[in-house]
């Protein structure tokens, strides 16, 4: 009975229910990654990506500023037997330092680029606008024996990771000033060892700047300090926030293609000679090649977001798996040609000078697999397959703009 | 404050009368009920069961059946009513007719005796005050085309309230219940006639501690008062006229310490009574007062002419956790813990607020004050023209009503668990405003009656002047609207037992005066069709419904976060359809006792017509197809019970299925959808004497605590498993 009635009741609600046009169509579909977690996303690269890469840079600089870190130690040891060991253990410090930032660096989201930079310019100057000093770091190293100096009125381009490379890596002792510069006129005339211990001195207290630079970076993400966590999080803050995260994937292009390799090479405008071995990075540790393995490391954090959601995550939302394999795949050949080089940045642009002409350059640019005759410049060539694909591909597929600065490509 | 509203009331009143010449004399009407013709809107429940359209008639042993003071729990007595559960005692009710928005019942025309009466129906529909349902003789539920004789809502429904009328002779009734969390409810009633006059003096006044449990302790619960006065004077008809004037006078407060916050469902699922700390300081306070005058006048036509007056104010703050000044929203705080420990920490009082931002406690005292009056004017006439028997109703409506608002915040620090003033007295209104509403409203309706048909066929015209002024803005914006909405309906008595009818008419509701000129009114076309079978001891009803919105609107409030309160969206074309299905029996057994059974079954479907991205958090992303919020597919309450002349026991079982919290279709995602749930409720009643009533009632017998949804902001419960005993004392 209690069947029949059942079976009564849902034919009757099948003929009396109306119902609706469920028919989903094929137009005016959103065109968004629809259920796509952008909070989850959000977080994650807070707390997987960016605060990670703030704490291992503010480790890999306390390592050095620390009173009894690498810095002074070499100090100590000036004028002893453990000198060479001190310093090259002082090199090696400032390289891990260095790293750290190249990779963070790569995420130019948030504090880091507040006031213009200027979290950032007082880590680094690279690319401050105002190259750095050597002169300037040579007068505020006599300067700095004035109780009265304070570091931080210093300009961008005397401080910083820089301005430590070429106090602990210039084996020339003189300093780099015109004559007529007053503060440097004695500086030449002191003992060696003098100067080693005046520039050690000024090291640490630049090394203690570029600490509480990192440690300041680092507190303004916590809930502690600046919140700027919970900013970045905050979906109605979402779109602002997005689009820096994509913005900062084009450090890759702007920054490490154009002005790391371009410009040296003479593959980029921007250097009217053959090659411009003076634009090039970290030109006193020659450690370039370094620096730019660390921002593709930086950037495939910035794609995948660490081990979270990430922007490749939305690619494959929208059903384009091989674009971020094409990332992987030009990433990793880049990563594996830098550490198949056995000659440095400046050793390569030698060679392209030596040569005469830019073609084998260029030739090797434009085939990076086949032709590796200036590994630099295939390097180049596959920096531009990642930065093509970003400024076609990616920025369709994700639905973002182009940063301001990368709506023109002259390679 | 009565004083004044009487004065007023009587301005408004007697400019009706002047402006419309009633001729003053009549013969006698015919008045056998004491529940009058002009409060019911459907006419009473054998005029239900031959409606050509869908109603429901609750009447007052339903709503003495469990004693309920919350009008959800007796709504659920309809087909086609959706129920958005918030507080628990259905002290904000959240009602939703046919697919109409629930969100705070602004979707629907409440009334009470046929007179408008929520706050502010025109200007801000939230009905943040409801008549007190414990106190009312019957409730009626119209939908379909005969809900175009009520607006200005009439895309779901109408909800009309009818209180106690002024009795034949003296009566009078004490009740009193208690039960769990100290829930208390008294009520006195008394009436008598006096020749010619009468009076009903109505007082209520009930209350709880709440079943939530605030973190550090503190109030949860609430109080409200409610005291009527009806005055009655009938005079002896005589051959020119039969005059009946009716005159109320109401005054009801309520405080009540309430809030919008709720849990993450991790704390839900650990303890569903829990209340965080940071909404210690919210509380609600209101007072809410009307002056109704009725005057019913038949004419030796045998017109009858029915002139309601009214004035309602309604005043309400409502201090309450608003969310983190600066910080992100908390409803997403609470969806994601994981990610935002340090702001589920503030809520918790578990961490301490620093000088950073995004970590001070936002709560702001939305304070409101809200009026209307009207001036309602209705006529009757019945006209045999050969085998076809016309009833022809018009009536013309003004009415007004406004809102002051000014929401103002205060920032706390939360500080070892506990909220500490942040000092800062004078910040930034959020919301400081008035929006008022002038409206025209007249209807002409024809009901015409051919052996087997009754055809109904009407029209209602609305011309609407909407008035905003932003004070924080310092802008006036204004526009103005006039809408006609017809509609038609058929009922065919096929056979003596067995009705068919069929209807369709134009719904409407009114944007408020905060959209300028950029939203257009909610405008659809909702057609019905059904039967009804009856014997002596069935009835069964069977409708089908379809509504197709031309242009849904979703209107933002307070609760809404990432859009501005007030702020409406627009959805364009949306279809609801569904079926609605009532089943009532009763077998009698030789032993006396009897074995009744109702059930009430709703299916819907619902799908957008149109993808959009929308502000309004309800919508988000939206696909063609895709489902509307807060709509369960199904929705049935089963009672049954045993009684005779002295006992009943009643048993009954609502069941709601999942919900989803946001436009979707396909699979239901976790933490975005209530689950469904299954509740038993249990009475029991016993007939002392003539006098003497006494009830107990069980509600949630499983004790089954389930989401009820996630709105305002976080998970909120099912009631716990509830007690409670009175008794009814007659004289």
């Amino acid at each position: 009975m209690i069947q029949i009635a059942r079976h009564i009741l849902l034919i009757a609600l099948a003929v009396f229910a109306g119902c609706v046009n469920t028919d989903s169509g094929d137009s005016n579909e959103v065109p968004t990654s629809e259920g796509f977690d952008f909070v989850g996303m959000m977080a994650s690269y807070a707390d997987g990506v960016l605060l990670p890469s703030y704490e291992r840079l503010e480790s890999t600089i306390e390592v050095l500023s620390e009173p009894t870190g690498a810095i002074a130690n070499y100090w100590g040891s000036i004028s002893t037997a453990d000198e060479g060991v001190m310093r090259d253990a002082a090199r090696v410090a400032w390289q891990e330092a260095m790293s750290s930032w190249q990779e963070a660096e790569a995420y130019l989201v948030g504090p880091v680029m507040d006031n213009g930079g200027s979290i950032r310019n007082s880590i680094y100057s690279f690319f401050s606008g105002s190259p750095l000093s050597t002169c300037a770091i040579d007068q505020a190293v006599m300067l700095a024996q004035n109780p009265s100096f304070d570091l931080t009125n210093r300009s961008f381009n005397q401080r910083g990771l820089d301005a430590l490379e070429y106090l602990l890596f210039n084996e020339d002792l003189t300093h780099t000033c015109p004559t007529q510069i007053v503060e440097t006129q004695t500086w030449n005339i002191q003992p060696a060892d003098q100067r080693k211990i005046l520039r050690c001195e000024y090291a640490f207290d630049l090394a203690e700047d570029v600490d509480l630079s990192a440690d300041g970076l680092g507190a303004a993400w916590q809930s502690s300090g600046g919140n700027f966590r919970t900013e970045f999080i905050n979906p109605e803050k979402l779109a602002d926030n997005f689009q820096q995260l994509s913005d900062a994937l084009f450090y890759i292009e702007l920054s490490t293609k154009d002005a790391k390799l371009g410009v040296p090479t003479g593959i980029k405008d921007g250097c009217s000679q053959l090659t411009c071995p003076e634009a090039s990075e970290s030109r006193f540790s020659d450690t370039a090649l370094e620096n730019i393995r660390s921002n593709l490391i930086g950037f495939r954090e910035l794609l995948t977001g660490g081990g979270g959601l990430g922007f490749d995550d939305i690619i494959i939302a929208e059903g384009f798996p091989e674009v971020n394999n094409n990332f992987h795949t030009n990433v990793e050949a880049a990563i594996t040609l830098i550490d198949s080089m056995d000659m440095s940045l400046l050793d390569q642009l030698a060679i392209i000078e030596g040569s005469g002409s830019d073609a084998s350059c260029l030739n090797s640019a434009a085939n990076p697999e086949t032709v590796q005759m200036i590994p630099v410049c295939s390097l180049h060539g596959f920096l531009k397959r990642i930065t093509d694909s970003l400024r076609t591909e990616f920025i369709v597929i994700v639905n973002v703009d182009l940063p301001d600065g990368a709506a023109g490509d002259n390679d | 404050m009565i004083r004044l509203l009487v004065k007023q009331f009587v301005v408004v009143f007697t400019a009706g009368i002047l402006q419309l010449q009633i001729p003053a004399y009549a013969q006698g009407a015919d008045e056998t009920d004491d529940v009058l013709d002009v409060v019911l809107v459907t006419g009473g429940r054998e005029a239900v069961r031959k409606l050509a359209g869908a109603a429901t008639y609750i009447d007052e042993a339903e709503i003495q059946e469990l004693d309920d003071t919350d009008l959800t729990d007796l709504l659920a007595r309809s087909p086609g009513i959706y129920i958005r559960h918030e507080d628990g005692y259905g002290l904000r009710p959240n009602i939703g007719i046919r697919g109409a928005a629930a969100e705070r019942s602004q979707k629907i025309t409440v009334m009470e005796d046929g007179i408008l009466i929520t706050p502010a129906p025109y200007s801000a529909p939230a009905a943040y005050y409801l008549p007190n349902v414990n106190r009312m003789r019957a409730v009626e539920v119209v939908k379909g085309p005969s809900a175009i004789r009520f607006g200005p809502h009439s895309v779901g429904g109408a909800i009309n309230l009818v209180s106690i009328p002024v009795p034949t002779k003296r009566t009078g009734a004490i009740e009193a219940s208690f039960g769990t969390d100290n829930y208390q409810k008294y009520r006195g009633l008394l009436g008598d006639r006096i020749g010619n006059a009468g009076y009903t003096i109505d007082l209520l006044r009930y209350g709880a501690d709440g079943f939530k449990e605030l973190d550090g302790g503190g109030n949860t619960g609430f109080t409200r008062n409610d005291v009527n006065v009806s005055l009655d004077w009938r005079p002896e008809s005589n051959r020119s006229s039969e005059h009946h004037l009716q005159f109320k006078i109401g005054y009801a407060d309520e405080i009540s310490d309430e809030t919008y916050l709720g849990l993450t469902d991790g704390d839900f699922a650990i303890t569903p009574d829990r209340r965080y700390v940071s909404s210690k300081l919210d509380r609600f306070a209101s007072e809410h007062s009307q002056a109704h005058l009725i005057y019913s006048l038949g004419l030796p036509s045998g017109i009858q002419v029915v002139t309601k007056g009214y004035v309602n104010r309604f005043n309400r703050d409502w201090n309450k956790f608003d969310g983190l000044i600066g910080g992100p929203s908390v409803k997403l705080v609470l969806a994601r813990p994981d990610i935002f420990p340090t702001e589920i920490g503030l809520l918790q009082g578990e961490v301490d607020s620093l000088d950073a931002g995004g970590q001070l406690i936002d709560v702001t005292n939305n304070s409101r004050q809200y009026g209307s009056e009207g001036l309602d004017i209705s006529a009757q006439y019945d006209l045999v023209l050969g085998s076809f028997k016309h009833r022809l109703n018009a009536g013309l409506r003004y009415h007004h009503d406004y809102v002051d608002r000014d929401h103002h915040q205060r920032g706390y620090e939360m500080i070892g668990g506990d909220l500490v003033f942040d000092g800062d007295s004078n910040r930034q209104k959020k919301v400081f405003n008035n929006a008022s509403t002038d409206a025209f409203a007249f209807f002409l309706n024809d009901e015409i009656t051919f052996e087997r048909w009754t055809l109904n066929a009407g029209v209602r015209v609305e011309s609407i002047d909407r008035k905003l002024e932003d004070f924080l803005e310092d802008t006036l914006t204004s526009n103005d609207e006039t809408v006609v909405l017809p509609g038609i309906s058929a009922h065919w008595q096929w056979r003596d037992k067995v009705g068919i009818f069929a209807g369709i008419h134009k719904g409407f509701s009114p944007a408020a005066p905060a959209t300028g000129s950029v939203v257009n009114s909610e405008e659809s076309t909702n057609f019905e069709y059904g039967l009804r079978y009856e014997n002596t001891n069935t009835y069964i009803e069977l409708i089908g419904f379809f509504s197709d919105y031309s242009n849904l609107i979703g209107r933002c409030r307070v609760s809404d976060f990432g859009c501005v309160p007030g702020e409406e969206f627009s959805a364009g074309d949306v279809q609801i359809a569904g079926a609605e299905f009532s089943l009532n029996y009763i077998h009698d057994f030789a032993s006396g006792w009897s074995l009744p059974v109702a059930l009430v079954y709703t299916y819907t479907e619902s799908a957008f017509q149109t993808g959009f991205q929308s502000g309004f958090p309800q919508w988000g992303t939206v696909n063609i197809g895709d489902e509307l919020p807060y709509t369960p597919e199904n929705i049935a309450r089963f009672q049954a019970g045993l009684e005779n002349d002295s006992f009943s026991l009643t048993a009954t079982v609502k069941f709601v299925s999942e919900m989803r919290e946001v436009a979707g279709r396909g699979d239901l995602e976790v933490g975005m959808f209530t689950p469904s749930y299954t509740i038993l409720d249990l009475a029991g009643s016993w007939v002392l004497n003539e006098s003497w009533n006494l009830l107990a009632v069980i509600e949630n017998v499983g004790d089954q605590r389930e989401i009820v949804s996630r709105r305002p902001i976080g998970a909120r419960p099912t009631p716990p498993r509830l007690y409670r005993v009175g008794f009814r004392y007659d004289f």
